[in-house]
């Protein structure tokens, strides 16, 4: 990756991980805009979460329901 | 630069989402919108592929490129957003200018980019390389930031029109986040939307938000507010606009809402198009007297 390239890749890591982080936003940010962001984003990513759990359930249980009939038929 | 030849997308749509899907199958939508990274282009969700089968355009949107982001977009992500466009038969695709990963970490979220001339030219990058791998015109989106950027270089409408001229892409103008960076950051909503680059709109998106604290929260799951029925009577005003579609991602309201919702978004680009072509001899007063509401809703708001 070029040098300014680089060097902008970096700012952007800085803001992101500083959003996921909740503080030690890089100089220059309004403070209290970016602790709204922050939580916004934390909102986002746990209902994400929380959408990714409920879709995978019924595939879990799929599985652990193929799982259990499997150690069924091996103890006959 | 004029928009290329391609299907005007018209009247008022709705981003498809799988609650959405009984409504958007019954309600007389213009065209829709899909999500790009939530669909298997070899696999539609059956009630999005029986509305496309009964003739409905569908746009896919992605949300993953990352075209502001300094890594390259990545082939795999745009040869999917490619073949869905293709299995759609879509007459354009749209993304954000907006990056979602850096260093490894994906954000789940749309951030901002800086608005400087290097960040412009790694957006136009990227962009090219997209439109290079991608069969049909890509639209791009404005995203909404609670944060910017210190140093930023351009305002937001220059930023865009510059982006837009320089890669020939379409623009996908977003009402909603207009109205929240114009709430959040001080700026004149109507003034920045007049600087957009107008006549290169593929279509409108408007969403649901909310006041609080002070800050206005574009959260698509709250209904719309008043300042952002008021851009679109400008638009509707001010431009030949295309279709404008709403987005809705969670807290999903009764049918009936949703309609009435679609429905004031109708009413109010009907509002703006009665101000574009007046009655003769009725318009200097009809218009003055809009034109004022519109400011005066953007004034009120919250």
């Amino acid at each position: 990756m070029p040098a300014d390239r680089a060097a902008h890749a970096e700012c952007q890591a800085q803001l992101l991980r500083a959003l996921l982080r909740g503080d030690g936003f890089p100089d220059g940010f309004d403070a209290r805009k970016a602790r709204a962001a922050s939580a916004a984003l934390l909102r986002k990513r746990a209902r994400a979460a929380a959408r990714r759990r409920a879709s995978a359930g019924p595939v879990q249980r799929l599985l652990r329901g193929a799982a259990s009939r499997r150690r069924g038929r091996a103890r006959q | 630069m004029s928009a290329p030849a391609m299907r005007r997308l018209t009247g008022v749509g709705l981003g498809w989402r799988p609650q959405l899907q009984t409504f958007a199958a019954r309600a007389e939508l213009g065209f829709a919108e899909v999500i790009a990274e939530s669909v298997d282009p070899r696999r539609l969700p059956r009630g999005l592929d029986t509305a496309w089968r009964a003739g409905l355009t569908v746009i896919p949107h992605g949300v993953g490129l990352s075209l502001g982001g300094t890594e390259r977009p990545h082939p795999r992500r745009l040869r999917r957003l490619a073949d869905l466009a293709e299995r759609l038969d879509a007459p354009l695709v749209s993304e954000h200018i907006a990056y979602v990963r850096a260093d490894g970490l994906e954000a789940g979220h749309l951030l901002p980019v800086a608005r400087t001339m290097q960040s412009l030219e790694i957006l136009c990058e990227n962009v090219a390389e997209a439109q290079a791998a991608l069969p049909v015109a890509l639209a791009l989106e404005h995203v909404a930031a609670l944060v910017e950027w210190p140093g930023d270089e351009l305002d937001e409408a220059t930023f865009v029109s510059e982006l837009v001229a320089r890669t020939g892409a379409l623009l996908l103008l977003d009402l909603s986040n207009l109205y929240a960076n114009a709430f959040n950051h001080g700026w004149d909503a109507l003034e920045a939307l007049r600087r957009f680059p107008l006549q290169q709109i593929a279509y409108v998106h408007v969403g649901g938000g909310v006041h609080r604290d002070g800050m206005y929260h574009d959260t698509h799951a709250d209904p719309i507010v008043p300042g952002v029925l008021a851009l679109v009577d400008e638009l509707f005003a001010i431009a030949d606009a295309p279709g404008v579609l709403l987005e809705r991602d969670n807290n999903f309201p009764s049918e009936h809402e949703l309609a009435e919702e679609l429905g004031a978004i109708a009413a109010a680009a009907a509002r703006g198009r009665a101000r574009r072509d007046p009655i003769p001899g009725d318009a200097p007063t009809r218009v003055a007297r809009r034109r004022r509401r519109t400011a005066s809703a953007l004034d009120h708001a919250g």
